[in-house]
C-alpha cells in the first residue's frame, strides 16, 4: 500500500483479533479517524506508524486500548468490562463469595410455596452488593415482597424465610410456586415500584439484583432454568441472554450472535433466551416470517401460557398484517419492549388491554428504565382489590398531556382525533377518555386560567383576522365542553 | 475569520427545573458555546444580532416555549426574504434536561418539565424539520447536551412556526447533528477548571459534551490551514467525550450524525490546530521510567518519576503518558482550558 506516487511505503500491518464472537473491534488514528472496524472476527489493517486507539464493543460496554505502532502489530483487543448482577463466570462484578450461595440456594427452598396448588414453578432472588467492601456491613434496606396477580401479599423478604450474609451483602429468597404471574414489589421509603413477574410451570425463575444502598431494579436480570438444574454461574446460554439483555437495555439493534446461534442451531432448550431473540428479529428492518415462526413455535412448547409469549405473537401479527382479533393481554408481559408495542396497537385495537385489567391500569404509570416491565406502585387495599382513583387527586400527567394536546390542535387547528393522543401517549385510547371526562368534571379556575392563558397567547400569534375568529370559535367550543 | 452575515444562531440553555432537578452547568455551557459563536477571530462568526440566546430564570419561570418560538421567529423574519444564496448555516445549541422516546430525535425539557407536565419540553425533530422547511439554510448544525433517557409517555411539543408548506428549496439542506449521548443513556456535568490557578477561571460545571465541543472547536480538531472540518468534530466528538466522562468515573457514548459529504463539508471557524501548555504530575508511587508519545509515535519526553513533574507543549491529536514499568498508559488530548492543564497520572 503506497501513501502517494514516489513516496516510500511506511505502512505496517495492524491486525486486532476480536476476543469474542459479540465485540465489535474498532480502529482509531491519533486524529480519532477511524481507520477500519470487524465484529467478532479478525481486522487487518495496513497502517503507517502512530498512536492507534482500539476499541472493544459488546452491545454498549465499551474498552479502549492504546497502541504504539510503529512496525508490524499483532493483538488481541481486550474485552470490555463485563458487569452484571447474576454472579456469572467472567463478570468484573462476580466474586466466589456470591456465586457459591447462589448456586446453593437455587437448589434448595428457603421460603413456603408461594400460591395454593399445584406446585409447578419455582421463584429464586438473589440480592447482592457489586461486593463485600461495598456493603459496609449492616442490613440491607428497603423491602421485598411477592404479590399474586390480585396484589395480595404472598411473601415479605425478611430473616425468617431468605438465607443472607450481611458481611459479603448478599441475601436468597428460593420457594416453589404455583405457575402464573406474580408482582414483585420493592418499597424504601415512600417509593415503591412493582415489577412484572411471570413463573412458568416446569421451570425455574431466576431473579438477580444490585444492591448499592438500595436494590437497583433496573438493572434485574431474569433467567429460566429447568429447578433441577439450578443456577450456573458458567452457563454460556446463560451468559448469551445476560448480554442480550444489556442489549435490549441499551436499545442496541444489533442482534447479540450467540443469541441467534443459541437460539436456532440446536439449543433451543431455554425459554428466555427465545423471547430475547423473537424480539431482536422483530426489530429487524426486514424480519424473517419463517424464523419467527420457528422461535415462537418452539415458545409456545415451552411456556405456553406465558404473557411475553402472547405479547409477541401480536407484534408479529400486526407486523405481518395478520388480524388481532383474537388476543387479550390482561396480565402484562416482563419485558417492557412487548408491553409498549401492545399499547401502542391498543389505540386501534382496544379490545388487547381488557378495561380495568392490570395492563390497562400501569399503562400511566410505567418505568421507563429497564428492558422489564415495572411501574410506580398501584395502590392496593387489603384485600387486593385495587382502589378507585381518587376522583380530586392533582392533575395527573395523562390530563395535562391530553390539555396540552388540545392547545396544539387548536394551534394548528387540526381535525381532534383521540386515537392520535393516545397513539403518541402509548395509552389506551380509553386512558384518554377517562382523562377528558376526569376535566370535564373540573371546575377550578386555576385549570380553566391555564388554557385561557395558553388561548390568549395564541390569539397574539394569528394574524388573520378571519383565522382568529375560527380559532376563538372553536375554542370557546373546546373550553365549554372541557372545562365547563 | 471574518464575521459571517449569512449564519445565525439560536442558543438555549437551562439551568432551573424547580419541579424535577435543576442543573448547575447548563447556562455557562451555552454562554461559552456563545462566546465561540460570536468570535471572528477563530470563532463562528456570527453577527449579534444573528445570534439569540435563551437563558433560563428561575422566577418568573422562564423560558416557556413561545419564548423560544419568538426567538426564532426573529430569525425567520430576518431570512424571510433573502434567497438561499444570502443565507448559509444555523446553529442549535441546546443545554438542560432531554428525554427521548426512541433513537431518532429527542425532546428538550423547558423549565416547567416535571413527571407530570411530561409535554413541557420541544420535540427536537420537529423544530428541525420547521428550519429546514423554510428552505433557507443550506447548513444546520444541531447540537444536544443533554440526556436521552427513556421516559414512558412523554413526548416534546411541536414547535409553534410550522409553515402551510414547505418551501420550494426546503430539502436540499445538509445537517450535522451530535447528541451527548446515546439513546437511553445520561449525560453527564463534572467541575472543571477549578485546579487551573494558573488561568484564574472561576470553577464551574461543564458538561462532558460541551467540554469536547468547545475543545474541538477552538483548535482541537483543527486542520493544519485553520477551521474545524465536520468530519473532523464528530470524529472528536465521539473520542474525546468519552475520555473526558471516563476520567470522571461517568459512562458517555456521544452521537453524531454528519450528513455532509465529505467532499463539500462546512468548516467551522477558523482556529488553528491547538498548541497547549501541559504540567503532568506523577504520582509518588511511581518509581520507573515515563514516556510521552505523540500522535506519530514519536517519543516526546522519557524520564523517570522523579523528574515530574513537566511541563511540556503539545499540539493537537492524540497523546500517550506511558509508565513503561507498570505498563500503565493515559492518554492525553486537548481541551479548552485559559493557561495550563494538568495531568494527574
Amino acid at each position: 500500500m503506497s501513501t502517494s506516487e514516489g513516496a516510500v511505503d511506511n505502512t505496517f500491518p495492524f491486525v486486532v483479533h476480536a476476543p469474542e464472537p459479540e465485540i465489535n473491534v474498532t480502529v482509531y488514528d491519533a486524529y480519532d479517524r477511524e481507520r477500519g472496524s470487524a465484529l467478532g472476527t479478525t481486522l487487518e489493517l495496513q497502517l503507517p506508524s502512530g498512536l492507534y486507539k482500539v476499541r472493544s464493543d459488546r452491545m454498549g460496554q465499551i474498552e479502549d486500548e492504546f497502541i504504539r505502532h510503529g512496525g508490524a502489530t499483532e493483538t488481541t483487543a481486550k474485552l470490555p468490562p463485563y458487569y452484571s448482577p447474576a454472579p456469572l463466570a467472567g463478570a468484573k462484578s462476580s466474586h466466589e463469595y456470591y456465586t457459591g450461595p447462589s448456586q446453593q440456594y437455587s437448589l434448595e427452598t428457603t421460603a413456603p410455596p408461594l400460591g395454593d396448588g399445584e406446585q409447578d414453578a419455582h421463584l429464586f432472588v438473589f440480592i447482592r452488593a457489586a461486593s463485600a467492601q461495598a456493603f459496609h456491613g449492616g442490613r440491607f434496606h428497603g423491602e421485598l415482597s411477592i404479590m399474586d396477580r390480585d396484589g395480595n401479599t404472598l411473601a415479605k423478604a425478611d430473616e425468617s424465610n431468605t438465607a443472607f450474609n450481611t458481611e459479603d451483602g448478599w441475601m436468597a429468597f428460593s420457594a416453589k410456586s404455583v405457575s402464573g404471574f406474580y408482582i414483585a414489589r420493592y418499597r424504601i421509603g415512600d417509593f415503591s415500584r412493582d415489577v412484572a413477574v411471570f413463573l412458568p410451570s416446569q421451570w425455574q425463575t431466576q431473579v438477580f439484583l444490585t444492591y448499592h444502598g438500595v436494590v437497583l431494579p433496573q438493572g434485574m436480570r431474569v433467567f429460566l432454568a429447568r429447578p433441577g438444574d439450578g443456577f450456573h454461574a458458567s452457563d454460556e446460554i446463560i451468559r448469551s441472554v445476560d448480554i442480550a439483555l444489556t442489549g435490549l437495555q441499551n436499545n442496541d439493534q444489533r442482534i447479540p450472535s450467540g443469541v441467534m446461534h443459541d437460539a436456532l442451531y440446536g439449543k433451543f432448550d431455554n425459554p428466555m433466551l427465545g423471547l430475547l431473540a423473537a424480539h431482536f428479529l422483530l426489530r429487524s428492518e426486514h424480519p424473517d416470517g419463517d424464523l419467527i415462526d420457528t422461535v415462537l413455535g418452539n415458545l409456545r412448547r415451552l411456556i405456553p401460557d406465558s404473557p411475553d409469549l402472547t405479547a409477541l405473537e401480536i407484534m408479529a401479527a400486526s407486523r405481518f398484517e395478520a388480524p388481532l382479533t383474537e388476543f387479550v393481554v390482561p396480565f402484562p408481559p416482563m419485558l417492557r419492549s412487548g408491553l409498549e408495542a401492545i399499547l401502542t396497537l391498543s389505540a386501534d385495537h382496544p379490545q388487547l388491554i381488557p378495561e380495568d385489567s392490570l395492563s390497562d391500569r400501569i399503562a400511566t404509570r410505567l418505568l421507563g428504565d429497564s428492558p422489564w416491565s415495572s411501574w410506580d406502585s398501584l395502590n392496593y387495599q387489603d384485600t387486593g382489590a385495587l382502589l378507585a382513583p381518587d376522583e380530586d387527586e392533582e392533575v395527573d400527567w395523562v390530563q395535562a398531556a391530553v390539555l396540552d394536546s388540545l392547545e396544539q390542535i387548536l394551534k394548528k387547528d387540526d381535525a381532534y382525533n383521540i386515537k392520535d393522543i393516545a397513539r403518541s401517549l402509548r395509552v389506551p385510547t380509553r386512558t384518554v377518555g377517562k382523562a377528558i371526562d376526569a376535566l370535564d368534571r373540573r371546575t377550578s379556575t386555576d385549570l380553566r386560567g391555564t388554557l385561557k392563558k395558553g388561548l390568549e397567547s395564541l390569539e397574539n400569534l394569528l394574524q388573520d383576522d378571519d383565522q382568529r375568529a375560527r380559532i376563538r370559535e372553536k375554542a370557546a367550543s373546546l373550553v365549554s365542553r372541557f372545562l365547563k | 475569520m471574518p464575521q459571517q452575515p449569512t449564519d445565525y444562531a439560536l442558543i438555549v440553555g437551562i439551568d432551573d427545573y424547580p419541579n424535577f432537578r435543576s442543573l448547575e452547568g447548563a447556562k455557562n455551557d451555552a454562554l461559552a458555546f456563545e462566546e465561540w459563536v460570536l468570535d471572528c477571530d477563530q470563532g463562528g462568526g456570527v453577527p449579534p444580532e444573528n445570534c439569540h440566546t435563551v437563558l433560563s430564570q428561575p422566577d418568573p419561570l422562564r423560558p416557556i416555549q413561545d419564548d423560544i418560538d419568538e426567538e426564532l421567529e426573529e430569525i425567520l423574519s430576518a431570512i424571510k426574504n433573502n434567497t438561499p444564496a444570502e443565507v448559509r448555516r444555523f446553529y442549535l445549541y441546546f443545554s438542560g434536561h432531554g428525554l427521548s422516546r426512541d433513537r431518532l430525535g429527542m425532546d428538550l425539557c423547558l423549565g416547567k418539565w416535571s413527571r407530570t407536565h411530561r409535554r413541557q419540553a420541544l420535540d427536537a425533530n420537529d423544530y428541525h424539520k420547521v428550519v429546514a422547511g423554510w428552505g433557507k439554510f443550506s447548513e444546520i448544525i444541531l447540537l444536544y447536551d443533554c440526556c436521552r433517557v427513556r421516559m414512558s409517555n412523554a413526548h416534546g411539543r411541536e414547535c409553534g412556526l410550522g409553515s402551510p408548506r414547505p418551501a420550494d428549496a426546503a430539502g436540499s439542506d445538509r445537517c450535522f447533528i451530535g447528541y451527548a449521548t446515546e439513546f437511553q443513556n445520561l449525560a453527564m456535568e463534572a467541575e472543571v477548571g477549578g485546579a487551573d490557578s494558573l488561568g484564574g477561571q472561576e470553577s464551574l460545571i461543564r458538561g462532558h459534551f460541551t467540554s469536547a465541543l468547545l475543545a474541538a472547536l477552538w483548535g482541537g480538531a483543527a486542520r493544519d490551514e485553520g477551521g474545524v472540518p465536520a468530519s473532523r468534530l464528530k470524529d472528536y466528538l465521539e473520542a474525546a467525550t468519552i475520555e473526558i466522562a471516563e476520567r470522571n468515573g461517568h459512562k458517555q457514548t456521544p452521537e453524531i450524525i454528519n450528513g455532509f459529504l465529505s467532499n463539500n463539508e462546512p468548516v467551522f471557524g477558523a482556529a488553528l490546530p491547538a498548541s497547549y501548555n501541559l504540567e503532568i504530575r506523577f504520582n509518588p508511587a511511581r518509581v520507573g521510567e515515563m514516556v510521552l508519545v505523540g500522535p506519530d509515535n514519536q517519543e516526546i519526553k522519557r524520564a523517570p518519576a522523579a523528574t515530574g513533574p513537566w511541563r511540556v507543549q503539545l499540539s493537537a491529536g492524540l497523546h500517550i503518558i506511558e509508565d513503561t514499568a507498570s505498563g500503565d498508559i493515559q492518554p492525553i488530548r486537548y481541551e479548552k482550558l485559559k493557561g495550563v492543564r494538568y495531568v494527574d497520572f
